[in-house]
């Protein structure tokens, strides 16, 4: 595995941005909808905690355990075997994501722009043969394309968001939470399981290029604005359609169609296509790569970088057989993904975590509570250290 | 079905540079048993095997608790 890789805070906060952007701000609308109502904007902001708890969680393990994925700091707290065994939840989940994501991809696309052609030919030139070069250029390169063009996506998202408000109408918004907490909390936990996707991360975050904290501080804010985003985005188009939104695929596409900006700024659906090949290509080639990596680890390989092909091929197979149609795509989304998603990128950290913590692991590696121990033994002083005898 | 196994055994010898000289056996191995599972598997999908797929599974593991979490309560307001 490659270490000399340096990914910079602002690029894993692009990163941050594309692997839970790319899929809920299409989604979530919907789905925010359906269960809080006119109140799902509220839901958007009350599922942020979730996103933070895999964030919090790797700070943790990366403290006492510096510069190592979830699988090597799951085989360091939990032993090799039962680490071993935790280390495939990650698999399972990337693999599940690895089929819904380009599917859901290939279906906006398919259904707008190239309904004739066929989703085998969608998904393998449109999408994975580029990730499949992007994956094995390195982290680097990968990173570098966020820098590129999550800003251009985030920059067209907000340009629609801009140009349908002026069909907004706030009455469709009213009564604020008429339909109560338990459907507003329900819809938390479906956006928090999307803001959880943060966990994706741990395999990333290995190979920051800059200090712990400012890269951890990089990927809570660019998390705080995707649910922000998320948040405006069901504001906007349910102060645009109102009670139609549960019936709307992805709503966001239909808003971009009722943009008109001093009539020459009109129909903005190719933007927003353009956007969301653009998010989902990074979204798709980070899985790519948690994925591969993921594997690698597991069985103990040295160049993750063999199984980038097969794993494409996969993706392309699980993408086309394991769902039926669109609605398929977002049944899941909405009734499976929260559950699946919160189980798989929540709980095996959180073990992790607790192990490590009762069993001691990586304590003694530490280096401010060495600092302090060596300080209150008087290391430092015996040692002539000024500043540690002051 | 036959486009697709070409393609993807096509798609395996572009990898021929790198399992003669760059990746040790066990990577070789690994690149292998990987790209043959996912063309046994794309193969079987194509012909309409009926194999469980993660959805499913996941579907039928989820169900009972999804029913009674994520159900969306009736809106009297839309």
């Amino acid at each position: 595995m490659p270490q000399e890789w340096g990914v910079t805070p602002r690029q894993i906060g692009l990163l941050m941005v594309a692997i839970p952007g790319g899929t809920a701000i299409l989604a979530l609308p919907t789905i925010l909808d359906k269960l809080a109502g006119q109140a799902g904007w509220v839901a958007a902001l009350l599922g942020i905690p979730m996103g933070l708890i895999p964030l919090a969680l790797w700070n943790a393990m990366d403290r006492r355990l510096p510069g190592q994925t979830f699988t090597e700091h799951a085989r360091a707290a939990l032993g090799p075997v039962a680490g071993t065994i935790l280390a495939i939840c990650p698999v399972l989940l990337f693999a599940s994501t690895l089929g819904s994501t380009p599917r859901q991809l290939i279906d906006l696309i398919g259904g707008s722009a190239l309904p004739r052609t066929p989703p085998v030919v969608l998904a393998a030139f449109t999408l994975m043969l580029p990730v499949a070069y992007i994956v094995r250029s390195g982290l680097e390169t990968l990173a570098r394309a966020a820098e590129l063009l999550v800003p251009l996506g985030l920059f067209g998202l907000l340009l629609i968001l801009a140009g349908s408000a002026k069909e907004a109408l706030l009455v469709n918004l009213r009564p604020v939470l008429a339909v109560g907490w338990w459907p507003i909390l329900q819809g938390a936990f479906a956006a928090g399981s999307f803001y959880a996707e943060s966990f994706y991360l741990w395999y990333i975050l290995p190979f920051r290029g800059g200090a712990r904290g400012a890269t951890l501080r990089s990927a809570e804010g660019c998390l705080l604005a995707v649910a922000a985003l998320v948040a405006l985005s069901t504001a906007v188009v349910t102060a645009v359609f109102g009670p139609l939104i549960p019936d709307m695929p992805v709503p966001v596409f239909q808003a971009s169609r009722t943009v008109e900006i001093s009539d020459f700024i009109t129909h903005l659906d190719s933007v927003l296509l353009t956007i969301w090949v653009a998010l989902d290509f990074i979204k798709i080639s980070a899985f790519v790569f948690c994925f591969c990596l993921a594997v690698t680890q597991l069985f103990g390989l040295r160049d993750y970088r063999s199984l980038t092909l097969p794993t494409v091929a996969f993706a392309i197979a699980a993408a086309i057989g394991w769902f039926g149609s669109d609605s398929d795509v977002r049944l899941w989304l909405a009734r499976t993904w929260p559950l699946w998603g919160t189980v798989l990128e929540i709980v095996p950290p959180l073990l992790v975590w607790g192990v490590a913590l009762l069993r001691g692991k990586g304590a003694a590696h530490r280096p401010l509570a060495n600092a302090k121990r060596r300080w209150q033994h008087g290391t430092a002083a015996k040692a002539g250290d000024g500043e540690g005898a002051a | 079905m036959l486009g697709i196994v070409a393609a993807m055994v096509g798609i395996a010898l572009w990898e021929v540079p790198n399992l003669r000289s760059h990746w040790d056996r066990a990577e070789r191995w690994a690149f292998w048993v990987f790209w043959g599972a996912v063309l046994l598997w794309a193969v079987l999908l194509q012909m309409q095997v009926p194999i469980p797929t993660m959805t499913q599974l996941t579907n039928r593991l989820f169900q009972p608790l999804s029913k009674k979490l994520l159900t969306p309560k009736p809106n009297i307001y839309w």
